[in-house]
């Protein structure tokens, strides 16, 4: 019941630019493969993509499945499908990691509904272990431990595929990380015939509306975010001056967005971004689960909270017991100073 | 709450004494509830054309390997005084270190 094949990643572009997850996964991918004892391939569709290869290559990937077609440029799920499938049948990978952006979470559970596979959404971690099935009583060793939040971010579940589909599973943007590019390492190219029916293309995209996010959290050196401790939209300017004076982003806890203080566009956490800068500076933040799964990986965290008791401390390097409206404006005038 | 009362016909059956006519008994509530509006319809795995083979718990692709329960209490942290010092001295350490500036 074993699958050897390799470890596969769905190299998501835009316009010949490769989506960060896609590299995210490329190097966790790379950890997987190394204890299998596999590769690492990606599959890349698109139309004049091949620039996106060496980039590819340059993280980790050996092999790329490339597959260049004007029908699959842009995006739409039904050819996408229909390619990722026929390589699948062909070549067996052993796991196949999708980002979970939007064209991810389209396009991987029509892939796995066809091949009738399982699918973990919005992992937060993979390992790789045995396991035991003990309700049809077979042993498979190697398999894909798929880590993700359920039930609303209380329980950490670790899910399997007991089939021996390939195992596949989304992963959010941000929580793997990225590695270091080396253009030195080179691997092949395999091209891929694009064998489309009319059943495929039948969607055809008349228009396409950009519209890009003005906020980039997951590139932010520093963010200042405020929670429900804020107590009002007014008083997040405290969160917007101080972000300021440190040259860092505004976020937010879901409790601030919900209450309607920001928009969305700067929730952290699981249903949100998630976050790893150099410093995270949380402010009236309780420190739900849910939260703390989008910016634990911080390299240095500041909590500030009036409730000792609060979860934000377990994750905090720096915790302040106190106000936050009296502590950030010390905090303000202290960097000012000594700037 | 018309609906409250609505039954299938598994679950009335599940209510009869062991030594009940069955079948008597679920071809009258069968037929009482319908006119009421009240019999929840029950389809099989065969009725509903599923693969009975991928019913289920063994059906399914994937399995839960095992589940944690999360905790978050109040941990180890650098306790900073609330004070014009206290804040001075983070904001001084986070400078020297290259985290700020």
């Amino acid at each position: 019941m074993e699958n050897r094949g390799n470890v596969w990643v769905f190299a998501e572009q835009e316009g010949g630019k490769l989506a960060d997850v896609s590299l995210e996964l490329v190097s966790k991918a790379c950890d997987l493969a190394a204890k299998l004892g596999t590769k690492v391939e990606a599959v890349l569709l698109g139309n004049n993509v091949k620039g996106c290869v060496d980039t590819l290559f340059s993280y980790g990937c050996s092999n790329v499945y490339l597959a260049e077609d004007e029908r699959l440029e842009p995006f739409t799920v039904l050819p996408y499908a229909k390619v990722i499938m026929d390589l699948i049948l062909e070549h067996k990978p052993n796991i196949l990691l999708f980002g979970a952006t939007m064209k991810g979470r389209e396009l991987a559970p029509r892939v796995a509904s066809m091949k009738k596979a399982g699918l973990t959404a919005d992992c937060t971690d993979l390992q790789i272990d045995d396991f035991e099935d003990k309700v049809n009583k077979k042993f498979y060793k190697d398999k894909l431990m798929q880590i993700r939040p359920a039930f609303g971010g209380n329980i950490i579940a670790t899910i399997v595929n007991s089939w021996d589909d390939p195992q596949m599973v989304t992963v959010r943007e941000g929580v793997m990380k990225m590695g270091t590019p080396d253009p030195s390492r080179k691997g092949t190219v395999t091209k891929v015939d694009v064998a489309l029916t009319e059943k495929e293309t039948v969607v055809k995209v008349l228009e396409r509306v950009r519209q890009d996010s003005t906020v980039n959290l997951k590139g932010a050196q520093i963010i200042v975010a405020g929670g429900y401790g804020v107590g009002s939209k007014e008083n997040f300017k405290l969160i917007r001056e101080l972000a300021d004076a440190l040259g860092g982003e505004v976020a937010a806890s879901r409790a601030a967005v919900d209450a309607g203080w920001i928009s969305h566009d700067y929730q952290v956490g699981q249903t949100g971004v998630t976050v790893r800068p150099k410093l995270y500076i949380a402010c009236g933040i309780s420190g739900s689960v849910q939260h703390c799964a989008g910016m634990s990986e911080s390299k240095k965290i500041i909590a500030i909270n009036t409730d000792p008791g609060a979860p934000i401390f377990s994750v905090a390097h720096y915790g302040i017991i106190g106000d936050l409206n009296s502590v950030i404006p010390m905090m303000i005038k202290a960097f000012k100073a000594k700037a | 709450m018309k609906y409250k009362k609505a039954m299938g016909r598994s679950e009335f059956a599940s209510t009869l004494a062991a030594d009940a006519d069955k079948a008597a008994s679920i071809a009258e509530f069968e037929k009482k509830y319908a006119e009421k509006g009240l019999l929840i319809t029950e389809l099989t795995a065969a009725e509903a054309g599923a693969d009975v083979n991928r019913c289920g718990l063994a059906g399914s692709p994937t399995k839960v390997k095992q589940i944690m329960s999360v905790v978050l209490t109040a941990g180890d942290f650098k306790n900073v005084e609330p004070t014009e010092a206290g804040v001075t001295g983070l904001i001084h350490e986070l400078i020297t270190d290259h985290t700020l500036g």
